[in-house]
Parts: C-alpha cells; structure tokens; sequence
C-alpha cells in the first residue's frame, strides 16, 4: 500500500509500523528519529509514536 | 389527581431538556473524571502508577472512570507467551479497577478461545458493535455499556474496532475464525439514537485517528471519541464536526485524564490533559510487587543458545532465522521478511527465551509450499517491490535482484547451495511464516500447508543444536549494480 512521507510517496507491506516506514524512506531520518531528534506528526499535527500501525493514504512529517 | 401532577411534571422534564430516561435537571454540574489509555499492548510496569493515580482521584472525587480503547496484548512475552496467554495483563488491569475496554485488533492475537478465558477473568466488559460472533468459538460481546454517575446519570460507551482492507481487523485471519465483521462507521448509526435516549454519547473506539474523525463528520451526535489503534499521541483535543477527539499514545507511557462536566444531563465541557506516567513518583505497591513477580518469570531467563560474536542487521538475523525454519521444517528452502525481525542487533554470549520472544512475538505459525523457481522469484520480487529494497532473507538458496531502476524486480537470479542456478524443471519446498503466506501475493499452484512449529520455536530448537552460532558478514540477497 502506499503511503506519504514529507509528502514523498512510500511502499509499505502489510504488518510494517510506521518505524518500519520511515527506515524504509530513508535510514538516515530513522537514525534521527530512534534517538529522539526528530517525531514522526500525522496530518493533523499530532505526534504518532513509531510503533504505531500504517493505514493506505496515510500522510506523515518528520521534524 | 395523579393524572394532573403526571401532566405538569412532562412539560418540566422537556423543559429542562434532560430528554427520556435521564434524571430530572437541575443547574449543578456534575463531573466525571475519565481516566482514558489505549494499545497498552501488554506494557504492564507502569500499572501500579496508574492504579496509584486512579486510587488517588478515586478519594477525593465520585466519578473516576478508568477506561480502554483496546490492544490490550501483544508486546511484551511475560504476559503473551505463557501457557495461559494474556493472564497477567487482566490480573493487574482489574486490581487496576478498569471500567470498560474496547476490542482491539491485537485482542484476537492469542485466539479466540484464550480470548474468551481473558474476558471471563475480566472485572470489567469488553464492548464492541460491529461484529457478529453467532459463528464463532468467540463469545457474544455487548455492543456498549452504559456507565452510571453517583447521582445516576447513565453514559453510553459505545465499542467499535477497525477494519483492514481485507475486512478483517489487524491479526492474522485464522484467528478470527467465524466472525463477521462489519464496517464501523456505517454500523454506528444503528447506535446514536443511544444520544436520544440518555442525552451523552461516548465512542470508545480502535479505528484509529483517521477514522475517527470519518466517524466525527458521520455522525456528530457523539459528544467524546476515545480513541486507539494509530498510537497517536493528541496533546490538544482535536474537535471535529463538534466531536472531541482524544487518544493516548501507546503502551502505558502515557494516560489522559478527561473530565466531563454535564449539566442537566447534558455534556457541556470537556477537558483533557495528558499524564507521563514516567513522570509520576507513587505507585501502588501491592501492584508493584504482583508486576514483579509476573516480571521475574524464570521461564524466560533461560538460555537457550548462544552467540560467538554479535548478530547485527536484518541480513544476519534474518539468516539466522530463516535457516532455523528450513532445518526444523525439513525443507529445501526458507524465506523471512523484514517486518519480522523486530530487533536490530543480537549480543555475543547466551541468547535466552527471552530474547527470542522480542526478536519473534508474532508466534506465527510456518506454511510449507511447493514452488517452482519463477514462482520463488515471483515471491522475493514481491518483497522488494514492497520493500523498495531487499525484503526476504533465505536459507537453502542465495539470490540477486536486478532493479528495472524504478525499485521494481526486472530478474532475480536464484542459486542453490551449491552455488548453481535452481533447476526449473522441479518443485522446492519453501517454507515460511504463515503471515507471508497469507498476505504476500506470489504464484503458487498450491496452498501452503501449516507445520505444527511456529518460527519462534524452530529458532528454539536450532541454537539448542548450534551452540556458540556465528553469522558474520552472511549476506545471501543482494541487488545488482
């Protein structure tokens, strides 16, 4: 299913979280991100915790 | 006489607005505090501070609600991977004094049969509306509940669960056996006249944001949504369509505390703020103790193989695994995907039980096929399509990827141990998890057929026979410059 990423368009497989995501975007935000330097926000501006699940069309930031 | 008083006293109920069935109003507000948590997933140390802060505004006010959005299992092996699966999280959930849950999609991870035994254990109900179990070993569940404030206003809480595309909530679909579902928004609507009846109406949903706020803009008789399922972390009550929306994260770092202030039956304010449990200092010491004891489980201490030198990436763990699969399942070849490795690193030295269980929670059981080369590599194209990159690692074969430059798969050239091309002429049994087997879409001529073993334990017994295990630098699928 494809999902967004700074508004970039990503492939995702079934069981994947959105950690598992982001690593697949890009390992060096992934870095960023399991040290806490940056969060992961859905498209509402709420902060969405890595082992969260993937929905199809699901729109997210990194910052 | 009678039918005098019975007159005057219908024009003041409508008067004050409390509608049929709820308590004649007065201008004092009642409060009630809703202590709201969601995809606990098993997270059971910080449950004595929760039950502390509970207990603690249980004292000082009348109407403390301790609630679920649901995924209340899996994550974490002292509560999921005992001979009575889930057993410690309702123990401790109920000296808590929860109020209600939602169903969660991980709910029907342990089987419905475990499942029913957790809601028996259970103080408190489990709700959901959109299912039918008049088919399945799962015992029928009540669509809502309706909670009872001290002076007896009754709040609806109505239960839904979400729903994959597949129609099926989030777990493998052999465990949802005999279970109708249906979609949750559209089976709300049987349930607002709820609002009508008692004047409040709260969703206690695993939908997820998104479908949250579908179902905010569906149908905006609902006063509160309490929500799960996205573990989304909502510092500011979202308000959709006139609908609060709230949700707490995930596994117990955090709680919100919500309070509702109701005039004349009616919901007038609400407020919510979020607690970091991390952050609180008391806890409820008889609790405390109970975690740990669950947590000192000596089951899970013991070794059960070892490391000579360090295990590190999806590469070397994930031949690791995939070669204890293809042993312990006496097959030509094995495969293990990505998102089944849920750790990045294996120390030297013993591996315990418990490292196992973090490494592999899904207890999925293996399928064996019978494949033929292209429909092999129509798999592990499948793979790198999903995962723009290299997702199955494999045992009994070693493989190369020629990406076409848009990530997809132009060829895959596959070669057996002995370093020659697999023949195409034959069939190979290919064994794997059956989450692969189920949701990954390959050419196979054949179902799978299960093995008794799940993947964690062939990865049991393999380093029980292969003492002192060393994986550095296995490196079996590659992609061409």
């Amino acid at each position: 299913m494809t999902i967004y990423i700074n508004s970039d368009k990503v492939e995702v497989s079934p069981g994947m979280t959105i950690g598992d995501a982001v690593k697949s975007y890009s390992h060096e935000l992934f870095q960023q991100l399991t040290r806490g330097r940056i969060k992961v926000y859905d498209r509402f501006g709420n902060q969405t915790e890595p082992d969260g699940p993937l929905k199809a069309g699901q729109q997210l930031v990194l910052k | 006489m009678r039918t005098w008083f019975t007159l005057l006293l219908l024009p003041a109920l409508w008067l004050n607005g409390t509608g049929y069935g709820q308590q004649p109003g007065n201008d004092r507000i009642e409060q009630v505090i809703i202590l709201h948590t969601n995809d606990m997933h098993s997270k059971i140390d910080n449950l004595a501070k929760l039950a502390y802060l509970a207990d603690s505004l249980r004292a000082r006010f009348p109407n403390v609600w301790l609630v679920s959005s649901g995924d209340n299992f899996t994550g974490n092996p002292v509560v999921d991977m005992i001979a009575d699966p889930g057993y410690p999280m309702i123990d401790l959930m109920n000296r808590c004094g929860f109020t209600v849950s939602a169903l969660g999609n991980h709910e029907f991870d342990m089987g419905q049969e475990s499942l029913n035994k957790r809601i028996s254990q259970a103080a408190f109900p489990f709700i959901c509306c959109n299912l039918d179990v008049s088919g399945a070993t799962l015992k029928p569940l009540q669509p809502r509940i309706l909670l009872k404030t001290k002076s007896g206003l009754e709040i609806p809480f109505l239960g839904i669960i979400q729903l994959d595309e597949n129609g099926l909530p989030s777990s493998h679909p052999s465990k949802m056996t005999g279970i109708k579902f249906y979609d949750g928004i559209s089976k709300a609507a049987e349930f607002t006249r709820l609002k009508d009846q008692y004047g409040m109406l709260i969703g206690l949903t695993h939908l997820g944001v998104e479908d949250d706020v579908n179902l905010a803009n569906a149908h905006p008789l609902f006063d509160l949504i309490l929500g799960g399922h996205s573990h989304t972390l909502i510092e500011k009550p979202m308000v959709e369509n006139g609908v609060t929306i709230l949700q707490a994260g995930s596994n117990l770092r955090y709680v919100g505390k919500t309070t509702l202030d109701i005039r004349n039956g009616k919901i007038i304010r609400i407020s919510d703020t979020l607690i970091a449990l991390v952050s609180l200092k008391n806890e409820n010491p008889g609790i405390r103790k109970r975690i740990d004891t669950y947590n000192k489980n000596e089951e899970f201490a013991k070794v059960v193989g070892s490391a000579s030198r360090p295990l590190e990436g999806v590469d070397e763990i994930g031949s690791l695994m995939a070669d204890a699969v293809r042993e312990t399942c006496k097959t030509d070849i094995a495969v293990q995907n990505r998102g089944g490795i849920r750790i990045q690193s294996i120390s030297s030295g013993d591996i315990t039980l418990k490292d196992i269980y973090k490494l592999d929670p899904f207890n999925n059981p293996v399928t064996v096929f019978q494949l033929t080369t292209d429909e092999i590599r129509s798999l592990l194209c499948y793979g790198y399509k999903l995962e723009k990159g290299i997702d199955l690692q494999v045992s009994g074969m070693t493989y190369r990827i020629k990406d076409n430059g848009q990530f997809q798969c132009d060829s895959a050239e596959i070669t057996g141990p002995d370093g020659k091309p697999l023949d195409p002429a034959r069939k190979y049994s290919v064994a794997m998890s059956n989450y692969i087997g189920v949701t990954y879409k390959f050419d196979h001529t054949l179902p799978g057929i299960d093995d008794r073993n799940t993947t964690a334990e062939c990865l049991i017994q393999y380093l029980r026979n292969h003492p002192d295990i060393n994986y550095q630098g296995v490196k079996r699928a590659t992609v061409a410059p």
